[in-house]
């Protein structure tokens, strides 16, 4: 068995997790935004050199390469895609720049838009002057209320190509239901306008990329897949050409936002975005899978983000239906991770309005100039410096020692916040610790409890930089008992694209009255149930067969958003059956959707005489690929950690009353069976772990550690 | 008596002065411990509010016109979660009517698992939608506190569909209109009262979704509230809840200590009393004394009986709320609290603070208005310490369609139209205002829906709908633009459609500093029409805006100019109406806008030629977009002359336009011109040398 290598990029680092067996190698190299594929031959280097290999006998050696890319996250934020043209429907072409109105608040905190004296809208992808309307119309059964007419197009098309557009969008109304008229429009342009002519242009229509209901994020899904395809795979092509010319010859395959990985040509650039978190989570499934653990939140600290994802019953199945890309909403299907703005460089303040009370957040000092600590010039506290004064937090250990950590700096940055409120630097801190995870805490239990699930019968997965120092609180904070902390947490993206199947989502809107309300009858045109399913179906064949695989080694599973009539929001559920084919099926569907809505919302809230509707139907298709897990590494040996204990110092804990010398160990030098009985502080070279009283570390035979609050 | 008519209780919005109880409870509170449970119980109620969300049926979900807050003992708003503000403030009225008259009363009482469903618009302070359940917290058989959620049901049963008749004559054709009544025991709602409320209106499926809704809300709350009252103690809860309202009201005091103190005044018109176009006026006097607000409703119209055309007081000092909480006092707790450094003082038997069988329905439009008439006074009270939050009002007409009937499906359906929640936002000092931005009551949560999913599941065929050219208020920074909209009854035999709203003969929003105020606002019906013909061959004249189907009139049939607000009226299937929603004040004068944002306006279609040239005084290349900057320049300057020859001394045209008075018929409802007095009022807040409502 070769290398498999997983590269994850960040904003600060890319990060390498490559494994051979069951043996590993990690490495972190600076993210070089410029051209990523120079950090990312970087770190394949540093990897190959950890082995003992070359590049390129490191390459020979490497039987996939999986990819978490920033690239399209990159050509958003810099407006650096093509000059594109919108065809739509005539009177609808401000669509796009009316967003739904509330436009100006997607994709940025909630803390960045509670001034409402201040918002603003972000500028478009495509400007209105290169929007065009066609005169057609279908209505909401899809019938053609206003037929197409073709010189209309061409003088549309015309006016696009001389205003030097490279790649049409074309979306029009209710285009999900019928896409003749779209056809239409990309057959008179592929006519009229030749490839000799348009070169690679592409165009895209919004019935093919997504068809679902709303105009407004069907446009946005096909608009910003367009806008990063064409750089995506002029990046992605040379990067495969490099790693070629160095011997690379087998697949990369690309992470996506749904939780699986595909080659590059089965990959829509638009399903990369939000990858790495995704990846994280998916890592945590298999982590938590293999010991037993169903119910996980999946806590990723960074410097200035904390992202949350849920492992329920064992599953990833918690979606993002109208995820936010940059700034733009749309309607892939991503795997949902909630944000916000907390982490290590996170600034501390006073609130003079509230009776000087301290927040924490959500400004961060970010890597520059960092935490005051770091003494590159930041004054403010951070979580990071009040770490380093409650003394959890080794400044001359920070990174493995690469990075010397200021402590009178952050005392400074402490005493000067406090000395507002008449407070020394450690109360200071010690309170800077209790808002931030009560924060984190309170935001993990909303998440859970949302989904309709108890808190406390949650593991919180701590990973990130930031994670384990906080990781009791946090848990404390969300009502949970129990944390693990994985030994791979630093690069916890990469290590999750190691665990990652291929796995493609198909899905279409087809309004369907499983429960008529106005008629009080059940669904019974079974076939055109199963034809929408059958249509999917065949789109996941294709794709697959495309992929090297063959339909047999596919798992299917069907997924309806569903509501009560009326409602306005859908709530998915996994369908019990793929077909259906009599009243007891389309009852079974009914029943599985109030059940699962009973769960959520409790009993009291079902409604199934007021109609049941299915408004979307996703099919997901799952191949499963070799990758490395966690194994069992050694017997359970002594429970004492004598071995892994480097010294002591002096850490604050509230419950005790003050500072008290605290046992440090050494992460790596713990060996399975190891039990640390808070408080107690463990380093590793990319985080520390704060066990508090009244919490137990056991460090489990695969080598990660478990905490659990004693009882 | 049990249960009675009580005035007394709708004035008592403001916090109620703190228990000895509560007093010792918040002795020993630390500010940032506070903080972290107060951020605890911020979650819940979230968590409560977006429960309402997910669950509800009504249009109202989608605006935001929902919450979920906690309420003291005694009933004030302690920790709130909503997408329209106003929600933050108001509820307390209705706990308190629970508290004063059913606590006690044997044959109802206050028990754990009870919940009390509330929509009296003189005791709530808002219309009959607004539907509330509350729910008594109890730990250990002690009340602790309430809890409550509200969202904006669509369909009450009142003399029109969608919950707001604009042709209502009294309180009594509004529909259904509950104290409190007791709709849940021992955690089992009653079937008996969801069973009539349901024959009570047009859409009893969206009744019950939404009072669902409400219930599994409340459930929610009340399981997340019980463990951290068994955690804290009854005790801290108690004196927390107080806490978070006392330091709201601190910290908006001293925030208004930092503002210039005087006197400001400012008056908004109202063009519509129920479906007649008369003149009615809010007259706001604003005093700033060191660190409190008085407002001054003295000079408003007289309250119309029998007319849509009124507000109980308690709505009208709520919805103040929505400007303060979103733009002054953004970074600060939603609460009662942020009233208490604010006080007003409304004359009785106003439009302002009408009585309790005038018709409520249109109280929006006094909203509206009011909280216009505030915002501009506050405007003037802020400049001098922070003139970068000089703004102009977004439209304020609550402009939109009123509908009812039977869809494509058979099913029944009842509502107002989503366009609402479309309005262009105001300039600033600095900024253009944001176009189609939102509603301006719930600006975080409210959106205008997308055209999918509005047919999907109404009877309608979109003609067009995109920026309405021309509706903002011209400036140098110009308003942002509102929506604009035509919608053909499609597939059903007909329906019946109306409007809600005013600002069709007048501008709401005015300008600053020279800015423009913003056009009003037509409605247009066409029945008889040849649209489907027209639909059917792919007719090029078909219009795709508002200014093409004005101007060309291309589409045959009879035209009815009809106007915010207008009856539901039967429509057929072909029949289009054709509305808009309003855009916000500019800010400055238009000839001093740079003219490349004038070409920039121009090539997104947000202005018109005849603007960019009449307007702003912009010469230029119609195809090119081209600025020639030298006769601009030119234009412009010689525009400043003809001003000057135009102008009058100040004394001199206060002397004409002070002999200007409108008609009889206009001012049938206006009251004593040029601006009605009283000698009775109500107050909301301490009024320095009143006690408490006199």
């Amino acid at each position: 068995m070769g290398y498999i290598v997983n590269v994850d990029v960040g904003g600060t680092f890319m990060d390498f997790f490559v494994a051979k067996g069951n043996k590993y190698v990690t490495t972190k190299v600076p993210t070089t935004a410029y051209e990523l594929g120079v950090g990312f031959v970087r770190g394949l280097e540093e990897c190959a050199e950890k082995d003992g290999q070359t590049l390129e006998e490191f390459l020979i050696d490497t039987d996939v390469i999986k990819y978490c890319t920033t690239i399209g996250t990159n050509i958003l934020i810099e407006h650096t895609g093509p000059k594109l043209g919108l065809i739509t429907t005539r009177g609808f072409e401000d669509t796009i720049f009316i967003g739904r109105g509330r436009q100006w608040a997607d994709g940025l905190p909630a803390s960045d838009v509670q001034d409402v004296t201040s918002i603003e809208k972000p500028v478009p992808l495509i400007p209105r002057n290169l929007v065009v309307g066609v005169r057609e119309r279908i209505d909401y059964a899809g019938n053609i209320v206003m037929p197409l007419v073709r010189e209309d197009v061409l003088e549309q098309l015309r006016y696009l190509v001389d205003q030097g557009v490279r790649g049409f969008v074309v979306s029009l109304l209710w285009s999900f239901i019928n896409p003749e008229h779209e056809r239409q429009i990309r057959a008179i342009i592929e006519e009229e306008f030749p490839e000799v002519y348009l070169g690679n242009m592409p165009v895209i229509l919004s019935s093919e990329i997504s068809p679902k209901e709303g105009e407004y994020v069907r446009t946005m899904t096909a608009i910003v897949n367009a806008y990063i395809h064409i750089g995506f795979v002029e990046q992605i092509s040379a990067l495969c050409s490099d790693l070629l010319d160095r011997g690379y010859k087998k697949p990369l395959l690309l992470c996506d936002n749904v939780g699986g990985c595909a080659k590059v040509a089965r990959t829509r650039a638009i399903a990369t975005y939000g990858a790495s978190p995704v990846s994280g989570l998916c890592g945590a499934a298999r982590l938590c899978g293999g010991i037993g653990l169903p119910n996980v939140v999946f806590c990723d600290t960074g410097g200035t983000s904390f992202d949350i994802g849920l492992i329920t019953d064992g599953s990833i199945t918690h979606y993002d239906l109208y995820p936010t890309v940059d700034r733009w909403r749309t309607q892939i299907t991503a795997i949902k991770i909630a944000s916000i703005g907390a982490g290590g460089g996170s600034i501390a303040w006073m609130n003079p309005l509230l009776g000087n009370r301290l927040e924490v957040g959500p400004a961060s000092a970010r890597s520059m100039p960092g935490p005051a600590c770091y003494d590159l010039g930041g004054e403010n506290a951070t979580v990071t410096d009040a770490d380093v004064v409650l003394g959890y937090v080794n400044p001359d250990y920070f990174l493995d020692g690469k990075f010397k950590l200021n402590k009178e700096k952050a005392v400074n940055a402490l005493k000067a916040l406090g000395d507002k409120s008449g407070l020394d630097e450690v109360t200071t801190a010690m309170m800077i610790k209790k808002v931030v995870d009560a924060k984190m805490g309170n935001e993990i239990f909303k998440e859970v409890a949302l989904k309709g699930y108890e808190p406390s019968e949650f593991t919180v997965f701590s990973g990130g930089g930031a994670g384990p120092g906080h990781c009791c609180g946090v848990a404390a904070g969300s009502e949970m008992k129990r944390v693990i902390v994985p030994p791979m947490s630093s690069v916890a993206g990469a290590y999750g694209a190691s665990t990652l199947d291929v796995i493609h989502s198909y899905e279409r809107s087809r309004n369907t009255r499983l429960f008529d309300y106005a008629k009080g009858a059940y669904f019974s045109d079974f076939e055109m149930f199963n034809s929408i399913i059958n249509e999917l179906r065949e789109l996941a064949v294709r794709d697959i067969i495309l992929e090297g695989f063959i339909e047999e080694q596919a798992a299917f599973r069907l997924e309806l958003e569903m509501r009560y009539g009326m409602q306005w929001r859908y709530t998915p559920v996994e369908s019990p059956l793929l077909f259906i084919h009599n009243t007891d099926d389309v009852k079974k569907v009914c029943d599985r959707f109030t059940e699962e809505f009973s769960r959520m919302y409790s009993a009291e809230a079902a409604f199934p005489q007021g109609g049941v509707e299915v408004e979307t139907y996703r099919l997901f298709v799952h191949l499963p690929l070799p990758h490395f897990i966690l194994t069992e590494s050694e017997a359970v040996g002594t429970k004492t950690p004598k071995a892994a204990l480097k010294g002591q110092r002096d850490a604050y804990w509230e419950k005790l009353g003050g500072f008290k010398l605290t046992d440090i160990y050494q992460w790596n030098l713990l060996r399975a069976g190891n039990v640390i009985e808070g408080p107690a502080v463990i380093e590793s070279e990319n985080t520390t772990v704060v066990i508090e009283p009244d919490w137990t570390f056991t460090m489990a035979p695969e080598l990660y550690g478990m905490i659990t609050y004693n009882q | 008596m049990p249960g009675a008519i009580d005035y007394e209780i709708s004035k008592r919005l403001h916090p109620e002065p703190p228990t000895e109880e509560e007093l010792e409870y918040m002795k020993d509170i630390e500010p940032t411990s506070a903080g972290i449970l107060l951020h605890k119980l911020h979650t819940i109620t979230s968590e409560g509010n977006e429960t309402l969300v997910k669950l509800g049926a009504s249009t109202g979900c989608r605006w935001g016109d929902t919450a979920a807050a906690i309420y003291t003992r005694s009933g004030d708003s302690a920790v709130c979660a909503s997408g329209l503000y106003f929600h933050a403030v108001l509820g307390s009225t209705d706990v308190k009517y629970i508290m004063k008259y059913w606590v006690n009363e044997p044959s109802v009482g206050v028990k754990p698992g009870d919940a009390f469903f509330c929509n009296m618009p003189y005791i709530r302070g808002t219309h009959p939608p607004d539907m509330a359940i509350y729910a008594p917290i109890f730990y250990k058989d002690k009340l602790v506190c309430w809890i409550g959620a509200v969202v904006h049901t669509g369909e009450c049963g009142a003399c029109e569909p969608g919950g707001m008749p604009s042709g209502s004559r009294s309180m009594y054709e509004e529909g259904l209109q509950v104290p409190a009544l007791k709709i849940a025991e021992n955690y089992r709602l009653k079937e008996d009262v969801i069973n009539y409320f349901n024959h009570m209106v047009r859409d009893p499926r969206a009744m019950t979704l939404d009072i669902k809704a409400r219930m599994a809300c409340l459930r929610v709350m009340e399981k997340r509230l019980l463990p951290v009252i068994e955690k804290v103690s009854p005790e801290h809860m108690i004196g927390i809840l107080r806490y978070a309202i006392q330091i709201t009201g601190e910290a908006a005091r001293k925030r208004i200590s930092q503002w210039t103190d005087g006197k400001y005044s400012f008056v908004q018109f109202i063009d519509a009393v129920g479906i007649l176009q008369r003149l009615t006026k809010v007259a706001v006097t604003l005093e700033k004394k060191g660190d409190h607000l008085y407002f001054d409703y003295e000079g408003t119209s007289p309250e119309v009986f029998d007319r849509v055309a009124n507000s109980p007081g308690t709505g009208v000092v709520g919805v103040n709320t929505v400007y303060l909480l979103g733009h002054l006092f953004y970074d600060l707790p939603h609460n009662s609290g942020i009233l208490e450094p604010m006080s007003f003082k409304m004359p009785q038997g106003t439009i302002v603070n009408a009585s309790r069988e005038s018709p409520k329905a249109g109280c929006a439009y006094v909203h509206e208005a009011g909280s216009l008439a505030v915002q501009y006074v506050l405007q003037n009270v802020v400049y001098a310490a922070s003139p970068e939050r000089t703004e102009c009002a977004g439209n304020r007409g609550f402009d939109t369609l009123s509908y009812g009937g039977v869809n494509q499906y058979g099913e029944p359906f009842a509502d107002a139209g989503a366009e609402m929640n479309g309005i262009g936002f105001g300039a600033r000092s600095y900024k253009d205002g944001v176009d189609v931005a939102g509603a301006y009551f719930a600006p975080m949560t409210s959106e205008p829906g997308e055209v999918e999913s509005l047919e999907s599941h109404l009877p309608f065929l979109y003609l067009y709908r995109g920026f309405h050219q021309d509706s903002c208020g011209h400036g140098r920074y110009r308003g942002g633009v509102g929506m604009d909209y035509a919608v053909k009854i499609h597939a059903v035999p007909g329906a019946a459609l109306g409007t809600w709203g005013f600002g069709s003969k007048i501008t709401l929003s005015q300008g600053i500093f020279g800015g423009y105020g913003v056009p009003a606002l037509p409605f247009l019906a066409i029945s008889g029409s040849n649209l489907n013909e027209m639909l059917r061959t792919t007719d090029p004249n078909i219009p795709s805006s508002a200014r093409m189907l004005y101007q060309e009139q291309a589409i045959k049939g009879h035209y009815n100019l009809r106007g915010y607000p207008c009856v539901a009226e039967p429509t057929r299937e072909g029949d289009l109406v054709a509305g808009g929603t309003g855009g916000g004040g500019g800010y400055g004068d238009p000839i001093e806008r740079d003219p490349s944002l004038v070409m920039k306006d121009l090539e997104n279609g947000t202005i018109s030629h005849w603007a960019a040239k009449n307007v702003y005084k912009v010469i230029y290349d119609e195809i090119r977009f081209a600025v020639d900057e030298e006769k601009t320049n030119s234009l412009r300057e010689q525009e400043r002359k003809d001003r000057k020859t135009r102008g009058k001394k100040f004394a001199e045209f206060e002397k004409e336009w002070a002999k200007k008075k409108p008609g009889d018929e206009t001012l049938e409802f206006y009251g004593t011109w040029p601006a009605p007095s009283y000698e009775s009022f109500d107050y909301f807040g301490h009024w320095p040398g009143v006690s408490v409502n006199g």
